[in-house]
This record gives structure tokens, sequence and C-alpha cells, in this order.
């Protein structure tokens, strides 16, 4: 029983990276295609063995993704068949982004990332095909002559005030004033489209005393019928926010951040309520690098 | 008799506080039809018989009963889960509900919920076949499987 479960636990561990030496006038190109068989996996070992360009010595030993890569790779592979035979249905566009975020994560060798990501997708996918559940809200206003009703999900729901009979489709809402009949629905605020930076981005930017990187302005697309836009920054491994803001104009400044890897969302603000977050949005902050250039003089 | 056959129509756990209203064996009334519980209760919830004058703290589980009236405070909330379908209705923060009283017709699943104060969000899992009428002072609604009386 011991054995078993000993036998068990060695199958389930993810075996270690391998490692190969890079041999006589062999690109990073060539490494890939030679053990992984992808010659465009050369982004994911300069990602993994943290390299700064594609130039690698002869007699260099990288290191080779092993299993989680091959797991990453079918659980994407998944996702994009599920995406593309769901076409057709009501496909929410975050699985598109959590599929894009994945590959963005497996480019950059981050194998359990982009297989969480293309799972969420998957799962967004598998979701919307089935049947639909019902979900709406109720709201009375504070002095009770008012009512406002929206649906979020499933069939439309049917309002009735004064003899008249409304429905309210998924989407819609509703606000019934006391002893009139119910108005034609209005659409619920959609999602913001970011727009700038572009998805994982790479942004060199020049230290200040501190070593923090800055400015970054994220800009994203109008809302018909929003008031504000309330964006919010967090480190990629992080679910807390390291910045929030809302803003009138459709843009925001980012503050000084730390070198590092962020996502940011935002959602627009409007009479009707609040939208859901926008699909999140990747970029990394990296460090400018001084260009020095020595003029041609006695002390060249 | 009738005092008998009263408290052997009520559910199984439900204590001798819970009993909506015993009924008096002089003069007989319709005993209360058990319509929902009560689920994930945050913060300050409170329950008010059908025949009761005073509310009271609501416990988890607590049976509901036609005509009885849930509220919660600021920041409090819970959820009431339908017995006759399994349909979930969330009750917010400072609001203020009462189980509307119901005839079931055969071969059709209904609840019905007043909301006098508040917000609720209403979850009907299969709607097909489940529906749920919520009543407030300036409207109807009606979600799920269209009910019509023959």
């Amino acid at each position: 029983m011991k054995a078993a479960l000993l036998l068990l636990t060695w199958l389930g561990a993810a075996p270690p990276d391998t490692v190969v030496v890079v041999g006589p006038n062999e690109s990073l190109r060539q490494v890939a295609e030679r053990t992984l068989g992808d010659a465009k996996a050369a982004e994911e070992l300069q990602s993994l063995n943290g390299l700064s360009s594609e130039v690698v010595a002869a007699g260099t030993r990288l290191k080779v993704p092993g299993h989680e890569r091959v797991l990453a790779q079918k659980a994407m592979e998944t996702a994009r068949t599920l995406l593309a035979s769901a076409r057709d249905s009501n496909v929410p566009p975050e699985a598109s982004a959590h599929l894009q975020d994945a590959e963005t994560h497996f480019r950059g060798a981050r194998y359990a990332q982009a297989s969480a990501a293309a799972n969420a997708a998957g799962k967004l996918v598998t979701a919307a095909r089935a049947p639909q559940s019902s979900a709406f809200s109720v709201e009375v206003g504070d002095s009770g002559d008012n009512t406002t009703v929206t649906v979020k999900q499933g069939p439309p729901v049917r309002v009735e005030a004064e003899g008249v009979t409304q429905p309210v489709a998924k989407g819609e809402s509703v606000r019934v004033e006391k002893g009139r009949p119910p108005p034609a629905p209005t659409p619920l605020l959609v999602a913001p489209a970011p727009a700038q930076p572009e998805n994982a981005a790479k942004l060199k930017r020049r230290p200040d005393g501190d070593g923090h990187l800055g400015p970054v302005k994220l800009t994203w697309a109008a809302v018909s019928g929003a008031e504000r836009y309330e964006v919010e920054v967090s480190r990629e491994q992080e679910q807390r926010a390291v910045f929030t803001q809302t803003v009138t104009a459709l843009e925001a400044k980012l503050p000084v951040l730390p070198a590092g890897r962020y996502r940011w969302t935002v959602r627009a603000q409007g009479a009707v309520g609040r939208s859901e977050p926008s699909a999140p949005r990747h970029f990394e902050l990296v460090p400018e690098r001084l260009k020095l250039e020595v003029k041609k003089g006695q002390w060249q | 008799m009738l005092l008998v056959l009263a408290l052997s129509a009520l559910p199984a756990g439900c204590t001798a506080d819970e009993r909506p209203s015993a009924p008096d064996a002089a003069t007989p009334t319709p005993v209360a039809t058990l319509r929902a519980h009560l689920r994930t209760i945050k913060g300050g919830v409170q329950i008010k018989r059908a025949a009761a004058d005073e509310w009271s703290p609501a416990r988890e589980g607590q049976p509901l009963f036609e005509n009885d009236k849930v509220r919660t405070e600021a920041g409090a909330g819970t959820d009431i889960v339908f017995s006759a379908n399994g349909s979930t209705v969330h009750l917010g923060g400072d609001s203020l509900i009462s189980i509307a009283e119901t005839r079931p017709r055969p071969g059709l699943q209904r609840t019905d919920l007043t909301v006098l104060r508040g917000r609720i969000d209403a979850e009907l899992e299969k709607p097909a076949t489940q529906s749920l009428s919520v009543t407030t002072p300036s409207a109807t609604v009606h979600a799920g499987r269209e009910i019509v009386f023959q």
C-alpha cells in the first residue's frame, strides 16, 4: 500500500525540466527545434532561462520545459477547439481573453498559469453551451415609489404594471414608477474594451530615484451610457489591487510602479449601474537601459 | 382532533417555537404552508411570523411559511430557498420581504414573494420548468415558465 502511494506520488510529481547544451553555431531557434520540435518555442526558452536575447553561446546549458508544457499545450488545444466549435453560440468574450492570456503565459514559459487560463476559457464555453439558468434582480426604491428589474442571465422576465406587460431580456433593465406602466427596457452598461497598451506589451521606462518605473497611460473605448470608468491594476500573480481610480476620461495615468508584470481591467459606471470588468490586459514594466555613446576623440 | 391533525401536518424538524400559528381548537384556522427556508445568514436578519407581533432573530435553516416577513439590516443578507422547486432568492441589505400566499395548481410549480423594500437577486436553475413571481408596490415580475390558470 505504502509502495503504491509512493508510486502515485512519484507519478503525480511534475518531472523536472531537462537541461541541454547549446551546440557550436546553434541558435536558440535551432535548440528549440531540436528539443521541443518547434522553432517558435525559442521565445519560451528565452523566458525560461532568463535570457535577454536569442543569442546564446555554444556550450551554454539551457533548461528545457518538461511535462508542464505538454499539459499546458493540451489545455490550450482543448480550449481552442471548444471556442472554434462554439462560434455561433453565446460565448462570453472573456473566454477568448482567457485563451489569449493562456497563450501569453505559454510564450513566457509560465505553463501552470497557461493551463489555468486555458481551462478557465474552456469552462466558460462549456457553461455558455449548458442550458441557461435565469438570474435577475428586483430593487425597490427607498420611497417604494419605483422598482428596477435587471435581467443578468437566461430567458426574458415579464414585468407587469397597470395592466401592461413588458418583457425584459438578458442584459436589459427597466425602472417602473408606481402607478405607471413599465417603459421600454434599456440595455445594461457593457464592459469597456481596453485599447492601449496592447496585451502583453513590454513597456520600457526610465527608473526614478527609487527604481520605480513610469508613467504608463491606459486607454479604452467609450461605452454608451457610461458616466465614469473604474480602473484597477494589480500585480499579475496577486489578486490585491495596487492601483484603483475612477475617472471620467477614457484614460488613466498610472503612478510610477516597481518593475514587473501587471494586469488591469476597467469597468463602466452609469445611471443604470456598473458594468462587468473588461477582459484583463497584461503589461510588463522593464527598466530602460541607458544608451552610452562615446564620441570619437582623444579619450576613445 | 383538528389540533392533532394540524400539528401532524407541520414539517419534520420544525420545533414548537417555529410553528407559524397554533390553531385555536375553538376557532380553527387554516394551517400555514411551508414555503421556504433561510440559508447563509449574514449579519442582522430578523423574521416575523404571520401571526406574531414581534420580530425575532433569524436562524440558519429556519422555515418560512405563507405571510411570514423577513428583514435585513444594512450590510446584512440571507438566501431564501423555496421548497417547491429549489429556486433561490438572495435578500440584500436593508430589505424587507414577505412570503406571499400561493395556491399551487396541479402540474405547475410556483413561488410568490413580495418585496416591500430593498433588493433581491433571484435565480431559477431550470426556468423552463420553474417559475417565480415577485410583487413590489409598483410592479409584478414573472420569471420562468409562464403560468396560465384555467
